[in-house]
């Protein structure tokens, strides 16, 4: 009888176990701040380290003051650009208000042994709709640069149009998914590889959900590229056909 | 005296040389700021381009020089050796407005756009041609967004050919400060849907625009009298459809055009969006009718002009009633109690405290589950009736939003269809007693029964006579005409409101019944049918029963469930005489109702009077504002 209560006892705290170790395994290790925060730090000269985690064209182009250029892909190979001491308070941000990259990094900042990592809030995004300034080192000068919707691609694909796809996402997007018969250059790697490109035909810029390729695309069409970029990007163009499935049958 | 002179001489050249040297750096500081005041014409001896030279004096900044954009160059010298460059030049030092709007700008926010991104010809700049103002707006934003749907639509039909009232891109998306949400691929669907759908109702319900272009105006109205424009301005968006969701974004055609979303041919698909699981005639319903056409809308006007003439007489007949009613017995009491006057009374002081059951508990449970349901329907569902109304936004937040009102109105309904069912088998048990069919009539006309018979006409025209001092007061049995008529008025009115209600609830469903465009009829009935309830039980049912001034303020029979026994004599001499001769009086004899009872009775039926008493004010003020 004893025993069966000790038992019962031992289940009840297993049980509890099992109900919150899943929310300290989700909490993640690094700190998310807010843009207010951060301009204030900046504001008073704090000591940390602000890295813009996205390719060296977009860091040049606009970046929040004072940040070091980092790409997310490369952190791992540029660890020395950060500093030394492993306390010392690091901020990542990217271009898009998901974080999905400034997560990345932190992440592996953390794994180098970094204690004080912290993630802007609503990355770039956040920072300008709190209505702070951006820092521009080598703008790219913004060209009218036509856009191909996702439904229009299809069809160019379908009369089989003589066209040149880059995919700008990292190696590990594309080589989950991506367009029959595109070729990989991740973003962070176009200023070194683009000289690869060909000049004699149209070539379709896709990212992940249509907010890099403008960038990317007006950096080609500057060095003298025909160039055109796909509407919403990877998320978009997968859509189309989720969507197809999806359409009620007609009685 | 040398020495001294020496000295003074020495001070003064000491001055003298002191303000030598500051003259000379004001003067140099004097020649910064005259460099920084450059003239156009020594920027265009380096920067003497066709554009700078020819075309810039030509612009619409043509007044001011070089330096008031190009701000940060304070020597000249050093810019020209490539020392010194100027910063970004910014608009919104002169263009406040524009720019403060800018900043929330998606293609500032995302794309780190600058105002010269899209003024390409800054240098260049015309003063803006109002006449062709939409087209250039068309050709700005082409440049990079192609959109052949757009141009093949109405609206981009109507302004290429010349009509500044076709929709233009910044119509929708605005010009300075396009939306974050537009193009932020459905992040934002609740923000999204409520800013485009008013932005279509900025020119679709402009009377004198519509009608330059032979569009009816009224169509914005007819919308917000639906389901979908009312959960709409409640406040709500994200699950009702707003204008985009049926007639798409850029490709907005005419109905004839097979290519339009709203083309019978395409409907299925259109609602098939969002609804899923409805027969193909489920798109039958009506998005915007105007149930006040009789030609195009027969089945609605005359469901509207049938509901409204119902509402119409029955307020008619019920509050003249009351009123008499009421005037009858003030002046009534008022007599007796000025001539000390006590109604007569035949029972022993005893016999008189001695409690009776009028309603049994299970009749008591039912009421208060009847009250609390009714309660919950009426405040979930009035402020979907009344979305403009100044209250219907905070009631309906009350209840944690449109969505969570919705499942406290079903569950209501539920609870109140059940206990309709309930009463319904009550009735038939009562006709049909263990299966038996005879004598059922007499038992629908007896005495017990709550349909009515032609006592209740005699015993009507007896009231009214009494009214006006015509005649002594009816001699009522155990139900009197009035009762009759709020029970079964719940009863047919469950019909009416119940049916449409179901109907309403899961209209993919209901289609595999009845065609869409009944759902419109049905709207109509459920919602007219539950103002005719509600200030049906909150004006005539409260007054009747409650605030009659032999009774005021709250009759809790129904709570308690007994009365004495000289209230029973009083206000229903027959069934006193039928419980006496029958010998059943008896076995009704209850205790006095406890202290506890008394006060839960009083305390739910007073704040229920209160309740109901402030919903006919929201009611009232809905309908006059």
């Amino acid at each position: 009888m004893r025993k069966m209560h000790q038992l019962r006892e031992l289940l009840a705290v297993f049980m509890m176990l099992f109900f919150f170790t899943p929310v300290w395994a989700e909490k993640p290790a690094w700190k998310v701040i807010q843009p207010e925060t951060l301009h204030q730090m900046l504001e008073q000269n704090s000591d940390f380290t602000l890295i813009n985690t996205m390719s060296a064209i977009e860091c040049r182009d606009h970046s929040i003051p004072k940040s070091l250029c980092i790409p997310c892909e490369t952190l791992d190979k540029q660890i020395s650009k950060l500093p030394n001491e492993k306390t010392r308070k690091l901020i990542f941000y990217c271009e898009s208000d998901l974080c999905l990259r400034s997560y990345k990094a932190a992440e592996k900042a953390i794994k180098h042994g970094y204690t004080d990592v912290a993630v802007l809030k609503d990355g770039l995004p956040g920072w300008k709709k709190a209505g702070y300034e951006v820092t521009s080192r080598e703008r790219i000068p913004r060209r009218a640069i036509p856009s191909v919707k996702p439904a229009l691609l299809k069809t160019w694909m379908d009369e089989k149009k003589s066209l040149f796809i880059v995919d700008i996402r990292s190696e590990g997007a594309f080589k989950d998914s991506h367009i029959d018969g595109a070729v990989n250059i991740p973003f962070y790697l176009l200023d070194t590889q683009y000289n690869d490109l060909p000049l004699d035909r149209k070539i379709l810029i896709v990212d992940e959900r249509g907010f890099r390729s403008f960038l990317a695309a007006s950096y080609l069409a500057r060095k003298g590229f025909d160039v055109t970029r796909l509407v919403g990007g990877m998320e978009k163009w997968q859509k189309l056909f989720s969507n197809e499935k999806r359409l009620p049958v007609i009685k | 005296m040398g020495v001294a002179y020496h000295i003074k001489r020495m001070a003064l050249m000491v001055l003298l040389c002191l303000i030598g040297a500051a003259l000379t750096f004001c003067a140099s500081a004097t020649e910064a700021m005259v460099q920084s005041g450059v003239p156009v014409n020594r920027c265009q001896t380096c920067h003497d381009g066709y554009i700078f030279h020819i075309q810039f004096p030509q612009s619409v900044h043509g007044n001011n020089g070089c330096i008031s954009c190009h701000t940060g160059i304070i020597n000249l010298g050093r810019h020209m050796k490539g020392e010194e460059k100027p910063v970004l030049a910014s608009c919104g030092s002169c263009h406040g407005e524009i720019a403060s709007q800018y900043r929330r700008n998606f293609h500032y926010i995302q794309e780190d756009f600058r105002c010269y991104d899209c003024h390409r010809d800054i240098h260049a700049i015309k003063p803006v041609d109002r006449t062709h103002f939409k087209r250039s707006v068309i050709e700005k934003c082409t440049a990079c967004h192609s959109n052949e749907e757009y141009v093949a639509s109405g609206h981009g039909e109507a302004v290429l050919k010349g009509n500044e009232d076709g929709a233009t891109c910044s119509d929708c998306h605005g010009l300075h400060d396009t939306q974050v949400y537009h193009t932020a691929f459905e992040k934002y669907p609740a923000e999204a849907r409520e800013f485009y759908t008013q932005k279509c109702k900025r020119c679709h319900a402009d009377q004198a625009m519509m009608k330059r272009n032979n569009l009816s105006a009224d169509m914005v109205r007819y919308y917000e009298e639906t389901y979908h424009g009312k959960v709409q301005n409640i406040g709500y968006p994200s699950r009702v459809a707003g204008c985009a969701d049926c007639h798409t974004t850029h490709n907005i055609l005419p109905k004839s055009d097979p290519r339009s979303s709203i083309n019978p041919k395409n409907l299925v698909e259109n609602c098939g969006r969002c609804h899923s699981g409805f027969h193909a005639r489920f798109v039958d319903y009506k998005a915007h009718p105007n149930y006040r056409d009789r030609k195009n809308y027969p089945s609605l006007f005359w469901t509207f002009v049938l509901m409204s003439g119902l509402l119409i007489f029955t307020f008619l007949f019920f509050w003249i009633h009351t009123l008499l009613w009421w005037r009858k017995t003030y002046w009534e009491t008022h007599r007796m109690e000025k001539l000390g006057i006590r109604p007569e009374c035949t029972l022993t002081p005893e016999e008189r405290l001695q409690h009776v059951q009028r309603f049994s508990p299970k009749e008591r449970i039912m009421h208060v589950l009847l009250v609390l349901s009714f309660f919950t329907l009426v405040m979930t569902g009035f402020p979907v009736k009344y979305p403009q109304a100044a209250w219907s936004r905070i009631l309906i937040d009350i209840w944690g939003g449109a969505h969570m009102a919705g499942l406290f109105h079903r569950t209501a309904a539920t609870v109140l269809i059940a206990i309709i069912a309930y009463v319904a088998w009550l009735s038939f048990r009562f006709l049909f007693p263990q299966g038996q069919a005879k004598g059922w009539t007499s038992r629908l006309l007896g005495p017990d029964s709550l349909f009515p018979n032609l006592k209740d006409w005699e015993d009507m025209k007896g009231m009214f006579r009494w009214f006006f001092d015509r005649g002594e007061t009816p001699k009522f049995d155990r139900w009197t005409y009035w009762e009759k008529f709020d029970f079964l008025a719940v009863f047919w009115g469950m019909f009416a409101i119940g049916g449409s209600g179901l109907l309403l609830w899961k209209p993919e469903w209901s289609s595999y019944i009845v065609p869409g465009w009944v759902l419109n009829i049905a709207a109509i009935v459920h919602s007219e049918e539950a103002l005719l309830a509600a200030l049906f039980i909150f004006t005539v049912h409260f007054f009747n029963t409650h605030f009659i001034p032999t009774k005021f303020p709250l009759d809790r029979i129904i709570f308690t469930g007994s009365y004495n026994m000289e209230d029973l004599q009083n206000q229903r001499p027959i069934e006193y005489a039928r419980l006496v001769a029958e010998g059943r009086l008896e076995s009704i004899k209850r205790d006095h109702p406890g202290i506890p009872l008394k006060l839960i009775s009083a305390a739910f039926g007073l704040s229920s009077l209160l309740l109901g008493l402030l919903l006919t004010f929201l009611i009232y003020w809905a309908i006059v504002s």
